[in-house]
């Protein structure tokens, strides 16, 4: 545990791109905060308490996204780059704990984005939170960061073999404000863009989030939750595949020492 | 004695691919064949290029070879690869390869619980290894804030901390002053009779005969000499060299020696009014008796015929093979 406890303390300090205080403070609180004031601004404009809600959740949602993809992605492309990945690799450390050590701490800086972008819109807009259901709007939440940080976890194991790759995160990010729900309605896409929908993050559990926010049991959603915690098992397990696959294809194709960014 | 480094025909490509989408190939290794008992020093040497760092790799299972079979410790390098990483170590030289954000001691904890050292025992290494280099003073600063030299420290550091059968050390004197680079060849017959195995390249040939018990010489790929190096110098070099202590030269008395038949080189230094010349033949050849009439007798203090050092030897199979 405390080899464990070492890996998620190094792979954290160690590679992340935002570790001082004005970086850390202004992605992970300042923008998200910029963002759910827009929207939930342009909600108000629209006239509709309920508009402003759905982009207040989908934007809060859609801000763990931002911060923990890239965050973890940093912690692969980062480690390649700086030549110590090489070292990881000649190691005989646990595969799987080195894999999941990557991830821990980038979970909760999710879920602090996650709670300044509501307390930014309770604070700007007077979001109503008198009746929801904390016991499932918390858990879909604590889901939901999970699945992101999954995904994080599988975008940046590409990094171990490919180069340039940083920036897929990128293209997920935006994916995701698009395809989730966070601010467009799911149901104005074509079925099939709908059912690719499904496969990201955020899109099943945000259906939890807006239903709990509101009051519905999370029995009444469960099948939504389910869902999300499933997607962000597989993208985990694929991940962890992908960590041991390009590794391999990394010794076997001598790309190890080769620059990325 | 048992081998503990064994390489079998190895050889390994590098493809790439050009803007215009053609394949292109380098053989950094070519059925590269050799092998080191336990306990000694093995130097790999050669010039730019020339495949020691890929051989490196290889035997520290961060590259898969093409072809031939490499073991470390009895493990196949691509089949028991986990087995062979709780036996070695690997100090690369360089700047890259640490954190620079984490201190000194904040690397060597972390690269402790890779290598699954236990909580005292990780601390005690820890200690151990950063006085071993010198650095426990610096120890608490970021790592970014070290100089070159503190860095190659840091890298020994870390290469020793899990106390390893087996150390691959590819040129880990490069960076480090002068002094810095007599501690760690101090280390190294330490490190030997603790019963470890060193397998080092290095460009600094009197270092290589300072610490190796053993040499290869890889050049594109290919191992063009092997020995112990005294063997070395007598079966492959290309030179031999005769070293006379005289008071007085002269432009002519240069250009005479310069012109008789076999000498290839000559190295003149003074000191004051002693001058030696350092004269570089094809061996076999007997240039005495003329150096003596060019140089006069009377003005010879001493004149001596010696084997090349590792450097000459070096220079000879190279600078034949351009």
């Amino acid at each position: 545990m405390r080899n464990f406890l070492a890996q998620v303390y190094t792979t954290y300090t160690g590679l992340f791109g935002w570790l001082n205080w004005f970086s850390y403070v202004s992605t992970v609180i300042f923008r998200p905060v910029v963002l759910v004031i827009i929207y939930s601004v342009l909600g108000r404009f629209a006239g509709s308490p309920e508009i402003v809600r759905s982009y207040a959740i989908g934007i809060a949602a859609y801000t763990m996204a931002v911060i923990i993809l890239p965050g973890i992605t940093q912690c692969y492309t980062y480690d390649r780059s700086g030549g110590t990945l090489s070292f990881v690799f000649a190691s005989p450390v646990n595969r799987f704990e080195n894999y999941t050590a990557r991830a821990v701490l980038h979970y909760p800086n999710g879920l602090l984005s996650f709670i300044a972008t509501l307390v930014t819109v309770w604070i700007m807009v007077g979001l109503d939170f008198s009746t929801v259901n904390w016991g499932g709007f918390i858990a879909g939440t604590l889901i939901i960061a999970l699945s992101i940080t999954a995904l994080g976890e599988f975008l940046g194991t590409f990094a171990i073999a490919f180069r340039d790759w940083s920036n897929i995160q990128t293209v997920f990010v935006g994916l995701i404000l698009i395809l989730s729900g966070a601010i467009i309605p799911l149901d104005i896409f074509p079925t099939a863009l709908q059912e690719i929908a499904k496969l990201l993050p955020v899109t099943n559990g945000l259906v939890s989030l807006k239903s709990t926010f509101i009051g519905s049991p999370l029995a009444d959603t469960s099948g939504y939750i389910i869902r999300e915690g499933l997607t962000g098992l597989v993208y985990f397990v694929l991940g962890y595949i992908g960590f041991q696959v390009f590794e391999v294809m990394a010794r076997r194709r001598g790309t190890l020492e080769q620059e990325t960014f | 004695m048992d081998t503990v480094i064994e390489c079998a025909d190895v050889t390994r490509i590098y493809s790439s691919r050009t803007l215009t989408g053609q394949r292109r190939e380098t053989v950094a290794l070519d059925k590269v064949s050799f092998q080191v008992p336990k306990g000694i020093v093995f130097g790999l040497l050669g010039p730019n290029g020339a495949g020691k760092t890929t051989t490196i790799r290889v035997l520290s299972t961060l590259l898969i070879p093409n072809s031939g079979k490499a073991t470390v410790a009895g493990f196949d390098v691509v089949k028991e690869a986990s087995k062979v990483r709780r036996k070695i170590s690997l100090i690369l030289g360089g700047e890259r390869g640490l954190y620079g954000r984490l201190t000194g001691k904040e690397n060597l904890q972390y690269f402790a619980a890779l290598n699954h050292l236990g909580s005292s025992l990780a601390r005690n290494r820890v200690k151990q290894v950063l006085e071993m280099v010198g650095l426990s003073s610096a120890s608490d600063r970021p790592v970014e804030q070290y100089s070159r030299g503190m860095r190659q420290r840091l890298h020994v550091a870390r290469g020793l901390l899990a106390d390893p059968e087996i150390i691959f050390m590819d040129e880990p004197t490069i960076g480090l002053d002068p002094i810095g680079a007599q501690e760690l060849r101090q280390m190294v017959p330490e490190l030997i009779s603790q019963g470890k195995t060193i397998l080092l390249t290095t460009h600094y040939m009197s270092e290589a005969d300072e610490l190796s018990n053993r040499i290869a010489i890889i050049d594109e790929g290919t191992i063009i000499a092997t020995g112990t190096p005294s063997e070395i110098k007598r079966q492959f070099s290309r030179v031999a060299v005769m070293e006379v202590i005289c008071r007085r030269t002269s432009t002519e008395m240069l250009d005479n020696l310069t012109s008789i038949t076999g000498i290839e080189r000559i190295n003149m230094s003074s000191d004051g009014p002693i001058h030696k010349l350092t004269i570089h033949t094809r061996p076999g050849v007997q240039i005495k008796e003329e150096v003596v009439k060019i140089l006069e007798k009377d003005n010879i203090d001493s004149i001596i015929t010696r084997d090349p050092t590792l450097e000459e030897t070096y220079l000879s199979i190279f600078k034949k093979s351009e």
